[in-house]
């Protein structure tokens, strides 16, 4: 039985691949057909529901362990500083604050 | 693209080709254009394609036969066996019928699709073969319970199919399994379980038009 910490280990990882595989799309340009960046979007959009749903309430309400919190600022903060690339492929923005 | 006497442009991006008149780059959707305008051209096309363009223009309401009909068609549809999709640093990493995933590894869609959803984000059962991936795909579509609707998205018609996962879920997934049919190309485009169903998918950004062919939530 997975525990809370388990889960949340877990969402981190997939988040920041997921952040990876957005950055390495807005690279790609108009490379990708774009089904391939209809699906990812998606996909992204459900990855911003687990960050506003899931992580940041466990953030928010001090449910990570220290060196979870520490791997939590660190996503914050490669979303910040991808933000512009998110807008730029048009795919959802973060809906929590990006401030830790 | 040999049989057109084309081949890749030596020192340019892989999607580059060279011809007797010089390089040119490939639209990346150029083969699977091609291949759906060869099927139109044999007149497989189709009549549960027009039934859908159709029902998504408002010009007919489906039958319940003909919807049906569809849905079958749909389900047969599959993702595109002839695509390739680089893995991309999200998958990087992690193992593949024996290989080492690379960003720049070549998949098919159907692959990629497993590989991301089952593998990774264990949105299905531990256990979960590409097989039983893609069924779990067709019986969403074919099962009366699931929620049908058309749209558009930059100008292309879509069919999405809503289901309960049931069984299907794992232990990261969700309530629902969402199946997406483009008209285009004549496959599917995405098969995965959304965490927020409304959010992002029914309501994404760049949907437009869409039209109920069946509700069941």
């Amino acid at each position: 039985m997975a525990t809370t910490q388990d889960l949340i280990d877990f969402e981190l990882d997939i988040l920041n691949r997921a952040l990876d595989g957005v950055l390495d799309l807005a690279e790609a340009g108009d490379e990708e057909p774009d089904t391939v960046r209809y699906h990812e979007m998606l996909v992204w959009n459900s990855d911003m529901s687990r960050l506003k749903l899931d992580l940041d309430p466990a953030y928010r309400r001090g449910q990570m362990t220290l060196e979870q919190q520490e791997r939590y600022r660190v996503l914050l903060a490669r979303l910040k500083d991808a933000l512009p690339l998110i807008e730029r492929l048009g795919f959802a923005k973060p809906q929590v604050s990006l401030e830790p | 693209m040999d049989s057109i006497g084309i081949s890749p442009c030596p020192g340019e991006r892989r999607d580059a080709f060279v011809t007797g008149l010089g390089c040119f780059r490939r639209l990346p959707d150029l083969d699977t254009r091609i291949s759906r305008f060869q099927r139109m051209a044999s007149g497989a096309v189709l009549r549960a394609d027009q039934l859908i363009m159709d029902a998504a223009a408002g010009a007919r309401i489906l039958t319940a036969e003909e919807l049906h009909e569809v849905l079958e068609h749909v389900a047969r549809a599959g993702f595109d066996p002839n695509a390739r999709e680089r893995a991309r640093g999200e998958l990087a990493g992690l193992v593949w019928q024996g290989q080492v995933l690379r960003g720049s590894t070549l998949l098919p869609p159907a692959e990629r699709h497993y590989v991301k959803h089952v593998l990774l984000r264990r949105e299905w059962p531990a256990g979960t073969s590409l097989e039983d991936y893609l069924e779990s795909a067709r019986q969403t579509i074919l099962n009366s319970g699931s929620s049908v609707f058309v749209s558009a998205y930059q100008g292309q018609w879509q069919l999405a199919v809503i289901g309960e996962s049931g069984n299907w879920r794992g232990p990261h997934g969700n309530e629902f399994i969402v199946v997406e049919y483009r008209v285009e190309t004549g496959h599917w485009t995405t098969v995965f379980q959304p965490r927020d169903m409304y959010t992002d998918f029914i309501r994404t950004a760049g949907r437009e038009r869409v039209r109920w062919l069946r509700r069941r939530i």
